[in-house]
């Protein structure tokens, strides 16, 4: 446990050694935001379904950032060349990369509630007050599950070298499918298919609910299911640095450049 | 008329360190350097790194303006009418980068055959004669990125020949290049220079500069410490011999020792691997060896040899340091 | 003349090769504006006025945004890390007339997202995309292109002064895209950002693109935003052209055209 909390803190405090106060408001808070505001104007424009329905969505899928930040994290130990020490030392493995995916839950968290805010300031979304506490769980799930996104994204960036255009491909998957501004119902049937199978889908069900006022219990199964969902990527992204392990370690590469 | 003048030049940077409290620190990199090489030279650059050669060479190839003081390259000022020296030199700063590595290397030439404005028919033969001159004919559609070092210098040398340049800077052309090639680019040099080419040549090899040049400048700490022909230069070291000792562990007392003895005028060690040569500048010659065996103490020894002074030896004297 | 055409053309294939093979600016003319263009049609296409070439036109102008920005402002920076800044800057040729024909390098590989939007509409929504008036739209495209290459000659004097500006430039591509109404009018802004759209060469090529396709605008209209587009290049150029000339001598002052 102890080595999940010092992950996390050196984490962060390698992070923020290069990266100045305003850099990191700037990307971190201000691009997320203005990505709500565009597809919400379009929404808006469109009209097919409520303002609500868009601003929800947009808000909890500011979380696909976190995807970003773990996969970066991990291209960044590999380009560093830290990662080889990592692997070799004696240290379990899932804490070392929970703690890491730690502080992107976090920075996850304070960008979701940086974009309902906007949400509720600048688009006169309500909120009701009992939707609040499953609005939280929400982000929080959604951005949980996202960080096994991002670590299979980790894993699978070894192979293909570039960790950032895949993280983009991501984003932007996540974006259409995941039902932030296009109803499931609307997509072609294999699409929805992709969406249903991946995380942030189910979140952001569960936040529409709570944010129309549901019950805390009217969302749980979404949120459990899309925990798993996340849980699975994660397990996937763990094998697969298993298996990239293995194989280094008979070519004699690691790093993968 | 003088290709180059340069009159009380003095360029300090500024820079700035820290993450969280930037501090400003001022650089001195010129301070007060005079200088004038005549049409048709070839002039050679010496100094420490650190000393100014760079600054030096990217004011006059104007890249860079002075803090304060005159240039001139061919009459031109070297602030106010940059853009017509840019036609009349070359440069070659040389190293790995500079070059579009995802061009060939006929590819890199062309273009920067219409950046230098070269007549549109005149470019291919000038490109093919060129890649014929420093010998990469054969390579030359093939991709920058897989060419060696010495190809990539080669390749830079092409391109700044492409326009007929009336003054060549060359910054330490030879480095990286195998023996042959850095003869073989020599030789380009020496020829370029008896067409009449003004060569301002830098370059750490000082049997190099020996060689070719037919004058020296050396420079250190931002101004000039001595101008000559080779010969004037080693002439300041006539009265020197040099003893050279192979040690294999030497401390620093050691050292100082050595310099304490009075008819020492310096010395400078160089790691050799395992050993260390030790060069003793002093006027005994012979009759030196003796009390710097003693000096040395209990050092094991190797090859002893004595010697006249090198330009070398002149310029350590000068500057003080091997580099 | 004759020479200075004949080194931006120079600068401009070489920039269209550069940029061709990067993978981050295919993303950026391609998969972006395919993801932004497919989602808008799904969000828009309820609505009882949908015209799907008003999708089309706007996220090719979203691709055409991207690589502009992206592209225009690394290219001195890409020129700086490969060493060869300085090397053209201390060419006789002028560094405005260079970067002139690689901003035009650029634009012309990212057209490739008007080929993508119409291929979005036309094949995989399987609507009919025409416009109302071709000659209008071709027109348009022209004087747009003049502006947005114009637009992209300012980024390169911020490349040269401050070396971190790819960062702060990464936010300029929503912000854009919806200032300049690319994919929603702009009536759904606030009106104090209105003024800001107007001074927006990218909103007068929207204007010019999505009202010569829809038939909205005559000829006479058309001739308007057409005029404001030229006048606003001629303006942005004057303006890029002084700062070229203060930017570099500032660099040459402080040194700083070889730094990575």
């Amino acid at each position: 446990m102890r080595l999940f909390f010092v992950t996390a803190d050196y984490t962060f405090r390698a992070l923020f050694h290069w990266l100045r106060p305003v850099p990191y408001v700037i990307n971190r808070l201000l691009f997320p935001l203005v990505q709500l505001v565009f597809f919400a104007l379009i929404g808006q424009y469109g009209g097919s379904q409520s303002l609500s329905f868009y601003l929800v969505g947009n808000a909890i899928g500011v979380a696909t950032l976190s995807t970003f930040g773990v996969s970066q994290a991990v291209a960044d130990e590999r380009w560093q060349g830290t990662l080889s020490y990592i692997l070799a030392a004696p240290a379990p493995r899932v804490p070392i990369f929970f703690g890491r995916a730690a502080y992107h839950v976090v920075d996850g968290m304070l960008n979701m509630a940086a974009a309902f805010a906007l949400a509720v300031l600048v688009f006169g979304l309500r909120l009701p007050l009992e939707g609040v506490a499953g609005l939280v769980l929400s982000m929080l799930v959604a951005t949980v599950a996202l960080c096994g996104v991002g670590l299979l994204l980790g894993a699978v960036a070894y192979i293909f070298l570039d960790a950032i255009l895949l993280a983009n491909w991501a984003m932007f998957i996540l974006l259409l499918l995941t039902g932030m501004n296009i109803p499931l119902s609307e997509l072609p049937p294999f699409a929805a298919a992709i969406g249903e199978a991946l995380p942030l889908t189910r979140s952001i069900a569960a936040a529409r609910l709570y944010a129309a006022g549901a019950p805390l219990d009217a969302g749980l199964a979404l949120l459990a299911a899309d925990l798993a969902i996340g849980a699975a990527y994660a397990v996937a992204g763990y094998f697969v640095f298993g298996w990239l392990e293995t194989r280094s370690r008979i070519q004699g590469r690691l790093e993968g450049v | 008329m003088n290709a180059i003048e340069l009159n009380d030049i003095h360029r300090t940077f500024r820079t700035t360190t820290g993450t969280i409290r930037r501090h400003r620190k001022d650089v001195v990199a010129l301070d007060g350097l005079s200088l004038a090489v005549p049409e048709g030279e070839l002039f050679g650059l010496l100094g420490p790194n650190g000393a100014g050669k760079t600054t030096t060479i990217k004011i006059l190839t104007t890249l860079l303006i002075p803090t304060s003081g005159t240039g001139t390259v061919l009459g031109l000022d070297v602030v106010r009418e940059a853009k017509h020296i840019r036609k009349t030199i070359g440069f070659v700063f040389g190293g790995e980068r500079g070059l579009y590595y995802r061009l060939s290397g006929a590819d890199n030439l062309r273009y920067f055959a219409e950046l230098y404005a070269v007549a549109p028919r005149e470019i291919g033969p000038r490109v093919d004669e060129l890649l014929g001159l420093v010998g990469l004919a054969d390579r030359a559609d093939e991709r920058v990125e897989g060419y060696s070092r010495g190809m990539k210098q080669r390749l830079h040398l092409a391109r700044t020949l492409l326009h007929r340049p009336r003054v060549l800077f060359l910054d330490e052309p030879t480095i990286g290049l195998d023996p042959i090639g850095a003869r073989e680019l020599r030789k380009i040099v020496t020829d370029l220079h008896a067409q009449g080419t003004t060569i301002i040549l830098t370059t750490h090899y000082l049997f190099e500069a020996d060689a070719m040049c037919q004058r020296i400048g050396v420079i250190d700490h931002g101004h000039l410490v001595a101008l000559g022909t080779p010969s004037e230069l080693k002439a300041n070291v006539t009265d020197l011999g040099v003893v050279e000792l192979e040690v294999f562990g030497v401390d620093a007392a050691a050292v100082e020792r050595l310099r304490g003895l009075d008819f020492v005028d310096s010395v400078v060690v160089e790691q050799r691997d395992l050993r260390q040569l030790v060069r003793v500048q002093t006027k005994l010659a012979e009759q030196a060896v003796a009390p710097l065996l003693a000096a040395l103490g209990g050092a094991q020894v190797g090859r002893v040899a004595v010697r006249e002074a090198t330009l070398e030896d002149a310029y350590v004297r000068l500057v003080g340091r091997v580099e | 003349m004759i020479s200075a055409l004949r080194v931006a053309r120079a600068a401009a294939e070489l920039q269209f090769k550069e940029v061709a093979v990067s993978g981050f600016l295919l993303f950026g003319a391609l998969v972006q504006p395919f993801f932004i263009g497919v989602m808008t049609m799904f969000m828009l296409r309820h609505r009882p006025d949908f015209d799907p070439v008003y999708v089309v036109v706007g996220a090719a102008l979203s691709g055409l945004w991207s690589v502009l920005l992206f592209a225009g402002s690394s290219a001195i920076s890409h020129e700086r890390s490969l060493g060869t800044l300085e090397l053209v800057v201390a060419s006789p040729a002028s560094f405005f007339v260079v970067y002139g024909g690689k901003i035009a390098g650029t634009l012309a590989f990212s057209l490739v997202s008007v080929v993508l939007s119409y291929a979005i509409g036309a094949w995989l929504f399987g609507y009919p995309i025409t416009v109302a008036d071709p000659a209008g739209f071709a027109l348009s495209l022209v004087f747009a292109l003049v502006a947005l290459w114009a637009t992209g000659m300012l980024f390169a004097p911020l490349g040269i002064l401050w070396r971190t500006v790819g960062r702060f430039l990464g936010l300029m591509e929503y912000p854009i895209y919806s200032l300049s109404g690319f994919l929603f009018p702009i009536l759904l802004l606030p009106v104090w950002t209105i003024p800001v759209s107007y001074a927006l060469p990218p909103y007068w090529a929207a204007v010019a693109l999505h009202a010569s396709a829809s038939g909205e605008l005559d000829l006479a209209g058309l001739a308007r935003v057409w005029t404001v587009l030229v006048l606003t290049a001629g303006v942005l150029m004057i303006i890029s052209s002084r700062l070229f000339l203060a930017v570099l001598q500032r660099a040459r002052r402080a040194g700083s055209l070889a730094l990575t």
